[in-house]
């Protein structure tokens, strides 16, 4: 297969934000339900990967991305701007940002496309065959995970049962699966204004 | 002319283009395919494929996008009629998606009709990477690109009517009002000087008064000399049990009670991203539970602030009441 524009690891920052689509009449800041996808899909990758935090840093430095997420503190920041969070900061999310935490999103969701298949695909078998979630030691492991992020890190209010956290959790799922193909990047972003635009 | 053959193969789903090349390019390593003259997608542990022209193709390209745009943000929009009228997707549960086609007629020109599939998530998702993979392919239908735009704001599931918007604001501005007319009556209130605390005795006159309610502070250890000996205790005991120092990006800060036998009975992150990212530290495994007896409740602690930095180092401190402390990385 040959590609129209092979993603070019310039050293120039920033250079993998321009890969993004070009879409007329956005606002001028990230929407609010664009910041808690961004922030729940984020999540979901550390519940797959116990390293997900350094994971996400190291995907930054990987995609010249640094300027935008510098270190932990930058990245908790930009993340903390959905409003579901414990601490929420008051700050709105750039468009640069958005688009630096949507390229580390799908570079990451695209690392563990396996992982997330298999357990997609362990969901469809145990609910065919109406067995309880705890029965596939890989999703239960992610399910439990998920919760207690959740718990920990969102306001109290917006905390669920658990049934309803694991289909969130298998919702997010679904949807990096979605971020990790082909175009998946230029797809959530484009997502993240659906119903925003005129 | 050339006829070639092209397959996008996926675990769940293969897709075979055939067409011809134009003319002129036909001496290429891999000479585009310009010209489609039939489709075939087949998934896995269905038995016949779908099959199709080149409008067919488009339309399902189009519509698979919409759709998975839609699951990733929860906006749906009607789709153009030339795709509406040949494709439809439809979200059954969580996990399953029915998809429809309208065949008007198969590459012979004999009508085929309608025919209706359930794909689970992962053929879905198959399916679109397929589609996603030709749209990028330059040397296959080199015009056929995946165009993305956002749906209008029109179709949002989570817009308000323009009543239901200006309802809070016009209670608000009611009850501001309501409040004002309130208040304008109420007296100013008077300042009076504080008075005396009430002589402790009652407690003494009355042992069976019932507690207030607000814990009674724990007594802090303030002994200089046994402080500076459960600083250093705290330190070598931290210092040996922190093994991920690389992880910590920027400085972690906690406050740490620690009784007088140097266990660290409890801590609390004193920012956010110290709450978010404690599992980087070793505090979690090393605080013990203290017992819930009568005797721990008062017991004595020593209260200190430390700091995971982000160099590896780290430092303890006393904590002092009332300091403010700012995340270290702030400007």
């Amino acid at each position: 297969m040959q590609l129209d524009n092979p993603p070019e690891f310039v050293d120039t920052p920033g250079a993998l934000l321009k890969t993004l689509p070009d879409l007329p009449g956005l606002p001028a800041e990230c929407p609010r339900r664009a910041r808690i996808q961004l922030d729940l899909l984020l999540l979901g990758i550390e519940s797959l990967e116990r390293l997900g935090g350094e994971a996400m840093l190291y995907a930054a430095k990987e995609l010249q991305l640094q300027h935008l997420i510098q270190n932990r503190v930058v990245l908790w920041r930009i993340r903390s701007t959905s409003p579901y969070r414990r601490f929420p900061q008051r700050r709105p999310l750039s468009l640069d940002e958005a688009k630096a935490l949507t390229l580390v999103t799908c570079y990451l969701a695209r690392r563990l496309i396996g992982v997330v298949r298999e357990l997609l695909l362990a969901y469809q078998r145990l609910q065919s065959q109406n067995l309880p979630l705890d029965g596939h030691f890989q999703l239960n492991d992610y399910l439990e995970r998920f919760r207690s992020y959740f718990r920990k890190r969102m306001q109290p209010r917006r905390v669920l049962e658990d049934e309803k956290l694991n289909t969130l959790a298998i919702d997010v799922l679904i949807k990096l699966l979605l971020c990790g193909g082909t175009a998946g990047s230029a797809r959530l972003w484009t997502s993240l204004f659906d119903g925003e635009v005129e | 002319m050339l006829t070639l053959t092209r397959t996008y193969s996926l675990p769940n789903c293969t897709l075979t283009l055939e067409g011809i090349a134009a003319s002129g390019n036909t001496n290429l390593d891999r000479p585009p395919l310009s010209i489609l003259t039939h489709f075939e997608c087949l998934f896995l542990g269905l038995e016949s494929p779908l099959s199709g022209n080149r409008e067919l193709l488009e339309a399902l390209n189009q519509a698979v996008s919409l759709y998975a745009q839609s699951l990733l943000s929860g906006v749906g929009r009607p789709w153009p009629s030339e795709v509406a009228d040949r494709v439809a997707l439809e979200r059954r549960s969580l996990d399953h998606h029915a998809l429809t086609i309208h065949q008007s007629e198969n590459s012979a020109g004999q009508p085929q009709g309608r025919r209706e599939l359930t794909l689970t998530t992962v053929q879905l998702f198959d399916l679109v990477d397929a589609l996603d993979q030709v749209c990028a392919d330059s040397q296959t239908l080199p015009e056929l690109r995946q165009q993305f735009s956002p749906a209008s704001r029109r179709y949002s599931p989570y817009r308000q009517a323009p009543t239901e918007r200006a309802a809070p604001l016009l209670f608000g501005v009611a009850s501001l009002t309501v409040a004002a007319v309130a208040l304008f009556f109420l007296p100013v209130p008077k300042i009076e000087p504080p008075q005396e605390p009430a002589p402790a005795q009652t407690s003494a006159v009355n042992p069976s008064a019932t507690p207030t309610p607000t814990a009674p502070p724990t007594p802090e250890i303030t002994d200089p000399q046994l402080l500076s000996q459960l600083r250093e205790q705290t330190y070598t005991q931290i210092d040996r049990a922190w093994r991920k120092k690389a992880s910590v990006e920027s400085d972690l800060t906690y406050r740490l009670s620690v009784n007088a036998n140097g266990l660290i009975v409890g801590y609390r992150p004193l920012d956010g991203a110290s709450a978010d990212y404690d599992s980087d530290t070793p505090l979690r495994s090393l605080s013990s539970v203290p017992t819930p007896s009568p005797s721990a409740a008062g017991e004595p602690t020593a209260q200190f602030k430390v700091t995971f930095k982000a160099d590896g180092q780290l430092s303890i401190e006393p904590y002092n009441e009332g300091e403010t402390i700012t995340p270290t990385a702030s400007p």
